[in-house]
């Protein structure tokens, strides 16, 4: 035997020594860790800006404060029902622009300050005060203030009428005031929820821990748990399928069949294309068009193939259909290229140029989805171009309605199951991703804004859902799913909002 | 040298008054925090409040003098992402980055020192074909391929070590390892072929002559002379690694160091915590070429102030 071969030899037999000795004592350390009930580790993409539950916009965030302060009101887990939480009963419309909340009594925060009309008052005020410029005043920015009655009631009073303030109710998390007036509230968060918040080691790991006195229902039945920030996919899933970790946020379709266990919801995610239908924008002014460009599209093919069957096309109208405002009679558009193409004759569009511009990388598939949006329109005789833009170019285009691109990409969700941000956004004329210029669908969705009358407001949001699905003044993708990978121990149903409440989780065996 | 090092120091303080001129420019241009902070469907007039509060609708130059009050007073704001003040937040982090960026270079200077004069006393030697190889390999792959590959056999496969975060020496290895690999690939190179060259000097072959032992002329003589080459390429990978080569491993590790905090706040146009981030930065980068240059000199005396 030469000596090259000799060093190979004992090199390959080290390395394979080591590793064998590596694997025991793996083994080994993760039979422990199952055996040890009573806590699980979850992964977070990232880690909470802060855990004052009224200041940011950050899912993060919301992610662990969900399960350390309470809401007033609560929703089923599919998003489709409102039901009382600290408040004893839903919130009544007293007069057109006051809704009185009843407090349940003898409710204490986690340090001992009582739950009652006080903390309620001081919750609301604070998210809404122009000073706190908090990142989630879209959610409450019709709130003028909230008023003390008696130590158990509480007035909100609203800016203009204000059908969606249930809604809102779900959204703003009650917070204790004399906790939340120390320097240190921000990371030491201070609720009547099911956990209590015990440590936060800076850039590793949130730990909370099980509220004994915890006066709602389900009781938390795993004693601790705690929040690693773990960014990338890919590590995400090692650390699932290695134990580290029992629940991870960021679970990619394709990966689904590696993870231990998924579990699929319907989820509030709706990737879509905004065409510029004002006159003067070139072919996509021409309703036809637009309409063609919807029929070009294979939803269904791109539901399974781009995302492993965990997306459903979107019903031709941004909202899921357990949102208020959802019209059942409006659909999506069929993949009907031959449609497309005589559309486009119709409107003496063939042949002619149509720019895409979209981002890459905020969401799931973004920029393949567009490529593949953009090879249907080729496919029916259009000459396309992708300009895929840095994230900042993308949002300045996005929010200048003057000098938009032709065709641009966006995918929009809605934490509060209401039509009414995302149809003033992407659907009224005035809003900051709209591209129409029709006056009709303007007076609807500000009527709907503010009419009291449950049954009136959702007729409006028909009317305008279904006439915006005629003039295609959207081309409409996919609503996605939410995924999630869980280790075999871990018991959860998973939420439609995504939300996540620790209470609902349970170990097995 | 005493003259020198504070002609140095001189030298640093304009450079770092220079860099904070670029930051705040720069930061400037990466984006609209009510843009990106808010969600997509609030209205321009909620984006146009957000700002306001936070003075950033006031004129360029105003900003830049509440800045630079700021920072003379080591205050640099509150981060928007995190609400607290943004120094803090660096500082929290830089021994984290530290610890990454110190290990991994550790570990590579002391392999590769030992590797590279090894391998270049017999060029054309197995063992100088096996460094070589080793060296290259290292230096050419991508550090996020690298990252993943090894998370996925020593924390998904052999379940030996954490796939990510920080505690302990075991969240160390994996990090370390990518974070050193291509430096040590550098260090190896250079390490080998300034000791070729030094063995083959003169000098080298009058101390032969002169029947010094091998190791004290390879130790003393040869090692002296190309630590200077060495040295400057270890310190340029330190300060590669300051001035943003560790986001990379920080963010597939999840390591929360600077780099991490960096790749955040671009994300999140948190222009207030990038320019901390960037000015302390520079700051640490200013003073580690200070103190090469000076120690240099030390090394050197030959060497002048470019």
């Amino acid at each position: 035997m030469s000596k090259h071969r000799l060093l190979v030899l004992g090199s390959a037999l080290l390395v394979a020594l080591g590793l064998v000795s590596y694997a025991a004592a793996g083994s080994k350390s993760a039979a422990t860790r199952a055996a040890a009930s009573g806590s699980i580790t979850i992964a977070l993409g990232g880690e909470p800006t802060t855990l004052d539950p009224l200041l940011k916009e950050d899912g993060n965030s919301d992610w662990v404060t969900n399960s350390i302060f309470d809401t007033l009101l609560a929703r089923s887990t599919d998003g489709k029902k409102l039901f009382p939480k600290l408040a004893a009963s839903m919130p009544k419309l007293i007069n057109k622009t006051t809704w009185q909340v009843k407090l349940r009594s003898g409710i204490k925060f986690s340090d001992g300050e009582p739950m009652n009309a006080d903390a309620v008052v001081f919750s609301i005020n604070r998210i809404i005060n122009p000073k706190y410029n908090s990142e989630q005043v879209e959610f409450v920015g019709t709130i003028k203030k909230a008023v003390k009655v008696n130590d158990s009631t509480v007035n909100i009073l609203t800016k203009g009428p204000d059908p969606v303030l249930p809604s809102r109710l779900y959204w703003v998390r009650i917070v204790a005031p004399q906790a939340t007036a120390k320097s240190d509230s921000a990371s030491h968060p201070v609720g009547t929820g099911p956990y209590l918040f015990k440590e936060w080691a800076r850039g590793d790991h949130i730990t909370i821990t099980a509220n004994p006195n915890y006066w709602g229902s389900p009781k938390p039945s795993i004693q601790t748990i705690t929040y690693k920030f773990v960014p990338e996919e890919g590590a995400q899933l090692a650390g699932l399928i290695s134990g580290q970790y029992d629940l991870i946020t960021s679970l990619l379709p394709d990966e689904v069949k590696r993870a231990p266990k998924a579990v699929i919801t319907a989820g509030n995610e709706h990737p879509m294309l905004i065409p510029n239908a004002k006159p003067g924008s070139g072919i996509t002014s021409d309703a036809r068009v637009r309409q063609a460009l919807n029929y070009a599209i294979d939803k269904n093919a791109l539901a399974s193939k781009l995302y492993d069957g965990y997306a459903v096309p979107d019903a031709g109208q941004t909202l899921s259909p357990s949102w208020f405002g959802y019209n059942p009679k409006v659909k999506a558009y069929p993949y009907n290229p031959a449609k497309a193409k005589a559309l486009l004759k119709a409107a003496h569009a063939t042949g002619k140029s149509i720019t895409i511009a979209t981002e890459s990388g905020r969401w799931l598939n973004d920029k393949i989805l567009v490529e593949s949006v953009a090879q249907y329109w080729r496919a029916v005789g259009l000459k396309v171009t992708v300009n895929v833009e840095a994230f900042n170019t993308w949002l300045n285009q996005l929010f200048d309605s003057k000098h938009r691109p032709q065709v641009i990409f966006v995918s929009t969700d809605n934490p509060i199951y209401d039509a009414d941000r995302t149809l003033s956004t992407y659907y009224e004329s005035s809003g900051g991703g709209a591209s129409n210029s029709d006056a009709q669908m303007k007076k609807w969705i500000d009527q709907a804004r503010t009419e009291t009358n449950v049954s009136k407001r959702l007729g409006l949001y028909h009317k305008a859902v279904a006439k915006a699905n005629k003039q295609a003044y959207l081309v409409w993708l996919l609503n996605l799913k939410n995924v999630w990978g869980m280790s075999k121990q871990l018991q959860w149903q998973p939420r439609q909002d995504g939300f996540m409440y620790d209470n609902t989780m349970k170990l097995s065996g | 040298m005493g003259r020198f090092a504070l002609r140095r120091i001189v030298y640093g303080i304009v450079v770092m008054f220079l860099v904070t001129v670029v930051v705040f420019v720069t930061t400037r241009l990466i984006g609209d925090p009510s843009k990106t902070l808010l969600p997509l469907t609030a209205t321009s007039a909620e984006r146009a409040h957000f700002k306001h509060v936070l003075g950033l609708d006031r004129p360029l130059p105003v900003q830049f003098f509440h800045y630079l009050a700021g920072v003379v007073h080591l205050d640099f704001g509150n981060s928007l992402l995190q609400s607290r003040p943004a120094l803090g937040i660096v500082l929290e982090r830089l021994p984290n980055t530290f610890e990454l960026v110190g290990f991994g270079l550790a570990l590579a200077v002391l392999l590769a020192i030992p590797l590279g004069v090894l391998a270049a006393l017999k060029p054309g030697s197995l063992l100088d074909k096996f460094t070589v190889v080793i060296s290259l390999s290292g230096l050419s792959v991508a550090q996020v391929w690298l990252g993943l590959l090894l998370i996925l056999v020593f924390a998904a496969e052999l379940k030996v070590l954490p796939s990510a975060g920080i505690g302990g020496f075991s969240h160390l290895i994996l990090p370390g390892v990518t974070f050193g690999l291509p430096a040590l690939g550098r260090l190896v190179m250079l390490t080998r072929s300034t000791m070729i060259d030094e063995l083959n000097a003169q000098y080298v072959q009058t101390a032969r002559a002169k029947g010094m032992p091998e190791w004290r002329v390879v130790g003393l003589h040869a090692l002296r002379n190309a630590s200077i080459p060495i040295l400057t390429l270890a310190g340029w990978e330190l300060i590669r690694a300051l001035a943003g080569f560790s986001v990379v491993v920080e963010t597939v590790f999840a390591w929360p160091g600077v780099g991490y905090l960096a790749f955040q706040s671009i994300q999140q146009s948190d222009v207030i915590l990038l320019q901390a981030i960037v000015t302390v930065m520079g700051f640490l980068i200013i003073a580690i070429n200070v103190i090469l240059d000076v120690l240099f000199k030390g090394l050197d005396r030959r060497v002048q102030l470019a």
